[in-house]
């Protein structure tokens, strides 16, 4: 499944903001099997650009078509349960549920319902993200930040979605993890043919990537496509 | 399905001790009010019960029976269904007291009032004997006492087996002796086992002529105790109330959790309903369970406690739990559940940031302090209910209300204890102590609106049932003459009652029939002495023996001769003619009356036949408005509101008594006060959480946040507040509003309570949610 964006633009129009605009556009496309790196500055729309592409803002001008679907021709919950899968910034994990059942309750809610495979499948991925096994049956709360990343990450890749949207998925892990996470990261994009779009700060991370986006003069820059240029 | 009753299970165990506090609360507040329902509902019962036949079972008023009727209720006490009751009056004789007091003469053991210490009595020669009595004797149960009957006919010596109370003559002295020789030989009442169906057309005939009066007044004597205890389901409403803002604290302390729950859900691709289904269950599955297990402990302490407490406050009580229980739990279960609806229409609505700094540093003492409140401030209740201690209500008001807003508070606590470890809490002492002030202001205004309302219907009641009479407890003079000044149309065909009790006299009955009764020693509703009651004193015949019996009583009391007052008899059967009158006393009446209902001797203001007399009445007791039918709708809410307004405060006590209820004139300006006063601290508790929110308010300042917003900021909170203080006012007056009209300028005004206060309710929600609902469709707008 690919990603179109279509001279997409976007503002909050926020009384104090004057109307200015966050993105205008915009042209990109995200390919299948490719892991994607998206930097920029604090506030340059980074994460602004993950809540337009699953559906949490709706672009002021253009759009956003998954395999030239228009996203405006689905609704938010089918986008969610059916294409993509988020990792968040903040986590978003249920506190008082295990690592285990935190990631669980994610493929329940995608498959209605819990199956045997799904609990092997979770602590694979535990294993996978190098979430100690102690700590699997732990309550979210008591985890370290780095921890709870980790469990985060999991559990958007048990809903093995097309799309996989990270938000700074490495802000809070070291080096080791950090470069773990992201070839695991470019493994799934590669391996399972998906697309992995992560936003980041980390060069680390992102020299793993397959093609880099940079956000400046409120669109999108292809380093890749600037190296060929050059 | 899984998932939600796992999340459910989980959410719970992880916020245990918020939870398992809420769910403790919500069960103690169930089954406290279980329980108070329950009582209350219980003593209702049994005032009803009292006021219609104090034994509980049906009497019949055999004076004027026919010899069939009495054939008939003979062969039932052969049979032993019926039990004749002889209410006499005497001399009690001890070394140190002597004193005149009823006695009631039964024919075998009966329940009358509550039994405090000891024992019915069973023997001939045992008796009990009331609590004002006890403690006037100073004497000692199995202590001996003599009683001297009025008649002279008897004077035997009794031993005290026993202490009892009536609630509704509790302060009366009276003595209750198993004597069947004497039941039988002074009884005019019988009590019936069953009803009989072949005394109805004696009953029927009895209420139709002589005593008619008394099965009025019989019947009002119910209606008013029904009344009596009124007010104890607005308090129960307003403590509810309070208990559901409390609930709505919960729920609003817990919208960030249940929000981020809903949130994170939602991004896991869960559908709304679902979301929002799997957040919310875990709080209600706490509501349910603390109502269903508040509901359980409830009963199995009444269970527990009904068999003692029925019996040493009523017997009667035991048949009406069940029906209270019932009524109680749909209330709390309706509160419960506005209350839950409420606060998610606030959390999934407000946008406004509604962080709460009530600052706690020790829980679990200010938890044992909760606890310990409301146990005490049920005890209070209960107390003053059986009046035991008649000022409890007011340790009640203050306990409870210190109580319930303490816990209110801190529910809402329970999530920021991270905050309160931080900054202390003397602001929480300064709080809580407002929220009290706000409680008890609450809980007395309605109870105060209540008896204003009590008051009001009392007069109404008679007013409207016998058409033509009025009376309000005890009226000044200079009040009276006031009346005549201001409305010269009524009072010019209105009489006073001059009651002999209040000019120092001794009052007697003389009266062939009622030769036994003394007026003080009588009681509204007591067959036998009803000439007693109404009339205050009757005329006997010249040289009969009552009249000769009046005549020795007065001269043992060295009383002066013109205080002997004569009334005219108004049985038709009366052999006493007016101008007998004068053969016995000097006294002239003004006018007689010869309607059905009270005729006796009238005097109307300023009465030269009062003058010459002597008498100086400080009081009148009961004023006679004989066309009052024929009287136009404004006149009479004039005169009504023009009574209100003069009832007088100084006798106002504690008492449930009719005669010493509570005057509406007090309960009016009580309850106004009341009102602008909770305004006014509502206003300061909002400025505090304002001031609270110090925090929030600087960072909102330096965001550049617009001032309305900043001010919106304590809206979360302020509409609990709200609703406790608007709850407990305007439940109390919308009953009390149609009835009680609003003086102004001298002028009454009917104000139709019902059309405008319960529109005005309805605002108290409305206004806020419609606020709310247009800030978020702006905020939609914008987006």
């Amino acid at each position: 499944m690919s990603i179109l964006l279509d001279d997409v633009a976007f503002s909050y129009n926020l009384p104090k903001k004057d109307g200015r605009f966050i993105f205008e556009h915009v042209h990109a496309e995200f390919s299948p099997g490719h892991f994607y790196a998206v930097m920029g500055p604090s506030g340059s729309g980074k994460t602004t650009l993950m809540k337009l592409m699953s559906m949490e803002l709706s672009p002021s001008a253009g759009a956003i078509h998954y395999d030239d679907k228009d996203i405006t021709a689905l609704s938010r919950q089918t986008l969610l349960q059916t294409r993509i899968s988020r990792i968040y910034q903040d986590y978003l994990l249920v506190p008082y549920l295990s690592a285990r059942d935190n990631v669980l309750l994610a493929a329940e809610i995608l498959g209605k319902g819990r199956t045997s495979q799904d609990k092997d499948r979770a602590e694979e991925l535990l294993h996978t993200v190098g979430l100690d096994t102690e700590l699997w049956n732990q309550e979210v709360l008591s985890l370290s930040g780095g921890e709870q990343q980790r469990v985060a990450i999991a559990r958007a890749i048990i809903r093995d979605t097309p799309v996989l949207l990270a938000d700074e998925p490495t802000g809070s892990l070291d080096d080791e993890n950090t470069m773990k996470i992201a070839q695991l990261l470019r493994d799934i994009a590669h391996e399972r043919n998906r697309v992995v779009i992560a936003c980041t700060h980390d060069i680390e991370c992102a020299r793993l990537a397959d093609d880099i986006l940079s956000i400046r003069n409120r669109g999108l820059v292809s380093l890749r496509e600037e190296d060929n240029h050059a | 399905m899984r998932r939600h009753v796992k999340m459910a299970i989980l959410s719970i165990l992880h916020t245990l001790g918020a939870s398992s506090i809420f769910l403790i609360v919500v069960m103690l507040g169930t089954a406290s009010t279980l329980i108070f329902g329950a009582y209350i509902q219980s003593q209702y019962d049994a005032y009803d019960e009292a006021a219609r036949s104090p034994f509980g079972k049906y009497d019949a008023i055999v004076s004027t029976y026919s010899p069939e009727a009495r054939s008939i209720l003979t062969s039932l006490e052969d049979a032993g269904k019926a039990e004749p009751i002889a209410y006499s009056s005497g001399t009690l004789v001890t070394p140190t007291f002597s004193d005149y007091v009823s006695i009631t003469y039964t024919a075998r053991e009966s329940h009358i009032g509550t039994l405090l210490r000891g024992r019915y009595p069973k023997k001939d020669n045992e008796i009990i004997i009331s609590q004002p009595l006890f403690q006037q004797l100073h004497s000692q149960l199995g202590g001996t006492i003599t009683l001297k009957d009025a008649s002279g006919a008897s004077e035997e010596a009794y031993t005290i087996v026993g202490i009892a109370v009536n609630t509704t003559r509790r302060d009366e002295k009276y003595a209750i002796a198993v004597q069947r020789q004497m039941a039988t030989s002074l009884s005019q009442t019988w009590l019936l086992d069953d009803y009989d169906d072949r005394l109805e057309p004696y009953r029927i005939q009895e209420v139709l002529t002589y005593a008619r009066k008394i099965w009025l007044q019989h019947g009002l004597d119910g209606e008013l105790a029904h009344r009596t205890l009124q007010y104890a389901p607005y308090i129960q409403y307003g403590v509810l109330c309070v208990g559901a803002c409390g609930i709505i604290l919960y729920f609003l302390s817990r919208k960030k959790a249940l929000l981020r729950d809903y949130h994170i859900l939602r991004a896991l691709g869960d559908s709304r309903w679902n979301a929002a289904r799997t957040v919310i269950i875990p709080d209600i599955i706490l509501l349910l369970t603390g109502i269903g297990a508040g509901g359980l402990l409830g009963y199995l302490i009444f269970m527990w406690v009904r068999e003692p407490f029925g019996h040493m406050l009523n017997q009667e009580w035991l048949l009406a739990p069940y029906n209270a229980f019932a009524n109680t739990g749909n209330t709390i279960l309706i509160i419960s559940m506005l209350a839950v609806i409420v606060a998610l229409c606030i959390i999934f609505m407000n946008k406004v940031q509604t962080r709460y700094y009530h600052h706690l540093r020790s829980r679990t003492m200010w938890w044992i302090c909760v606890g310990i409140g409301l146990v005490l401030t049920i005890i209070f209740t209960i107390l003053r209910q059986t009046f035991i201690f008649p000022w409890g209500h007011l340790f009640a008001m203050g306990i409870g209300g210190l109580t319930f807003s303490a816990g209110a508070v801190l529910i809402a606590t329970v999530p920021k204890l991270h905050a309160t470890r931080i900054i202390g809490s003397r602001l929480a002492w300064f709080k809580v102590l407002t929220n009290t002030v706000v409680f008890i202001l609450c809980f007395h205004a309605s109870m105060y609106t209540c008896i204003a309302t009590l008051n009001l219907d009392f007069m109404q009641t008679r007013v409207n049932n016998v058409s033509r009479w009025i009376s309000i407890g005890q009226l000044e003079e200079s009040s009276v003459r006031d009346l005549k000044v201001k409305f010269p149309n009524i009072m010019n065909e209105s009489y006073q009652f001059i009651n002999p009790d209040i000019t120092n006299g001794v009052p007697l009955i003389i009266s062939a029939a009622d030769k036994n009764c003394f007026i003080g020693a009588s009681h509204p509703g007591e067959p036998g002495c009803e000439a007693a009651m109404t009339a205050q004193i009757r005329l006997a015949e010249p040289d009969s023996p009552a009249a000769t019996l009046a005549l020795k009583v007065h001269s043992e009391y060295h009383l002066k001769q013109d205080s002997v007052y004569a009334f005219v008899e108004s049985r038709d059967d009366s052999p006493v003619k007016e101008q007998d009158i004068k053969e016995i006393s000097p006294v002239h009446v003004d006018e007689l009356l010869d309607g059905e209902i009270y005729p006796g001797l009238v005097l109307t203001v300023d009465s030269e036949q009062a003058k010459a007399l002597g008498i100086k009445p400080s009081m009148y007791s009961d004023l006679l408005v004989p066309h009052f039918e024929h009287f136009t709708e404004q006149e009479r809410i004039e005169f009504r509101a023009a009574l209100l307004s003069h009832a007088p405060h100084s006798l106002l006590t504690e008492s449930d008594y009719a005669d010493f209820r509570k005057t509406v004139g007090e309960g009016l300006s009580w309850s106004f006060a009341s009102i602008v006063l909770a305004f006014v601290l509502l206003l300061s508790v909002a400025g505090l959480t304002l001031a609270d929110q110090e925090e929030v308010r600087r960072y909102a300042y330096i965001s550049g946040t617009r001032q309305k917003y900043i001010y919106m900021l304590g809206m979360p909170v302020i509409l609990p507040y709200a609703s406790a203080v608007i709850f407990g006012t305007l439940f109390g007056r919308l009953n009390a509003m149609d009835h009680i009209p609003i003086i102004r300028q001298g002028t009454p005004w009917q104000n139709f309570g019902w059309y405008w206060t319960a529109p005005l309710l309805a605002l108290v929600w409305i206004i806020p949610a419609l606020a709310l609902l247009c800030a978020q469709k702006r905020e939609k707008q914008r987006r």
